[in-house]
């Protein structure tokens, strides 16, 4: 009977020590998880950035342009209308390049949320 | 002078506080430079007070301190990897600037140095170098494939190459728009709420509530931005490091 | 709009530089290694400790098993020792019933062997006894002096008759 005793507190202990393991594993890889965002919030606000970022940089490559080659307003327009592409190509792509920053986030933290179990 | 005073747009203005001039340039100390200097005091006082006991077991400062310390470490492990290491002490100071300007900008009666846009064209412009600079010193003339696209047909190139470069360009430009829209768009309209409530008198609290749900709306994006300017920042690192988008 | 007056350009940009390099060089040089030290030390001494509490675990396993393989060899010698007492008794009792046994039948033979004479002698007084009385009996009767010989003949014929 007097064994009986140890085994049951070092089955306890064992759970215990399985449970601080599995937590400090947990808080190394959590490490590498990334905060969430709120995908489509402000979509209007980030595609108008985008735009005028675009249509600000293009166009005033084109007003430079314009400027030494003496053909304003034509390389400057040309330029505006290319700079509507650019604007959208890029919303498209820092969009995905922030949701896929986000997506690599999401399933490692529910392989985090279940330890295995030994 | 009273009317314009209650313009929403009235917060954004500059007051010299002291004239100061050196060699020629205006370096006048104004309600900007002021929320500067208590920003980055506020950010020194939270981060080193709240270390002064170097605990194992952390207070609630030190867990913030540590948290923020590991939120981006983690954020430049998994954008850039280890080569980023490096520049974490710059990426920890921008977004540590950047996110103390937004909150602090938040306090009615504040100023909110991120709301102008020459203070995050000026972060801008230095990520933008400096990343530049980065992979040119990394990759010497190879750097120029980051604006030729593997796999494209070659008589394709001339279109493609400007486009590429635009774009490019455009980063710095897009950065710094963005932290200064969602900020200004952010403080105007609390401005325009809070003249509301003034107005409405018994019935202003219709535009309270409006204003605490917007405030704390506010705050989420205070966080945001400053996540999404550094975030951008450790990708554009990343291209600049691996010369692949 | 206050952000286009070009003007106001230049202390803003000032004291960006001014700021953010004074930040950045505090940030650099004590506020984020003191932050690391920190964090290295707990990540250490947590490594540490757990690692420790295992290998203890497992210290802890090894005594018990170590203390079980005591418990069943001493369990085993007693057993052992008790067997052999057991035995030992066993033996000595068996012995001393054997020698016993062997002196109690000696014993009774010898009894047998008195008992044997004692009804020999007996028998030897019966048939003086019988003979002296047909003697005297024969003579009394029919007045006839019996011989010694065939009085004794008779006798023992008739002893073993009735016998």
């Amino acid at each position: 009977m007097t064994e009986e005793d140890p085994k049951t507190s070092f089955t306890e202990l064992d759970a215990r020590l399985r449970a601080a393991r599995s937590r400090e594993d947990e808080r190394v890889t959590r490490e590498t998880a990334t905060a969430p965002e709120k995908p489509g919030a402000g979509a209007a606000m980030r595609i108008a950035v985008e735009m005028i970022s675009a249509l600000l940089v293009s166009g005033g490559i084109g007003w430079f342009l314009d400027d030494w080659l003496g053909t304003r307003p034509w390389v400057m327009l040309a330029m505006l209308l290319l700079g509507c592409g650019i604007g959208l190509r890029n919303t498209y792509r820092t969009a995905m390049r922030l949701n896929a920053d986000l997506h690599e986030g999401i399933p490692s933290q529910d392989n985090v949320a279940k330890p295995p179990e030994d | 002078m009273s009317a314009e005073k209650h313009s929403p747009l009235a917060q954004f203005e500059i007051k010299r506080l002291v004239d100061i001039d050196i060699a020629g340039i205006d370096a006048s100390f104004t309600n900007s430079s002021l929320w500067m200097i208590i920003t980055i005091v506020a950010i020194t006082l939270m981060l080193t007070m709240s270390m002064r006991g170097r605990a194992m077991v952390p207070g609630r400062w030190q867990s913030v301190a540590e948290l923020s310390y590991e939120f981006i470490a983690g954020m430049l492990r998994e954008n850039v990897g280890s080569q980023g290491r490096k520049y974490f002490p710059f990426v920890f100071s921008l977004f540590m600037f950047i996110l103390f300007s937004n909150v602090l900008g938040l306090i009615p009666y504040s100023f909110t140095s991120t709301s102008h846009i020459i203070v995050t064209f000026g972060m801008a412009i230095v990520v933008f170098l400096g990343v530049t600079l980065i992979g040119i010193i990394r990759h010497k003339a190879k750097f120029l494939s980051l604006f030729a696209p593997a796999g494209v047909p070659m008589f394709l190139m001339p279109l493609l190459i400007p486009i590429e470069v635009i774009s490019y360009l455009t980063r710095p430009v897009s950065l710094a728009l963005r932290l200064f829209a969602n900020m200004m768009a952010g403080h105007t309209l609390l401005k325009v709420f809070g003249g509301f409530v003034v107005a409405l008198g018994v019935f202003g609290v219709f535009p309270l509530v409006a204003i605490v749900a917007l405030y704390g709306l506010e705050l989420i994006v205070a966080f945001l931005q400053a996540y999404v300017f550094t975030i951008l920042t450790c990708l554009y690192l990343n291209d600049a490091i691996h010369l692949h988008h | 709009m206050p952000q286009l007056i070009i003007t106001d350009f230049s202390p803003q940009l000032v004291w960006l530089v001014i700021s953010f390099l004074a930040l950045f060089l505090v940030m650099w040089k004590v506020a984020l290694p003191r932050i690391g030290d920190v964090l290295e030390a707990r990540q250490e001494r947590v490594t540490n400790d757990l690692e420790k509490a295992e290998s203890l675990r497992g210290e802890a396993d090894d005594a018990i098993k170590a203390y079980e393989t005591a418990l069943s060899e001493a369990r085993a010698s007693a057993h052992n020792t008790a067997q052999a007492a057991r035995d030992e008794m066993n033996a000595k009792a068996d012995a001393k019933r054997g020698e016993v046994e062997a002196k109690l039948s000696g014993q009774m033979a010898e009894a047998d062997a008195r008992i044997a004479a004692a009804r020999e002698v007996a028998v030897g007084h019966i048939r003086t006894v019988a003979s002296d009385t047909a003697k005297s009996v024969a003579a009394r009767l029919i007045g006839v002096d019996v011989d010694d010989a065939a009085l004794e003949a008779a006798v023992a014929s008739s002893m073993t008759e009735g016998k």
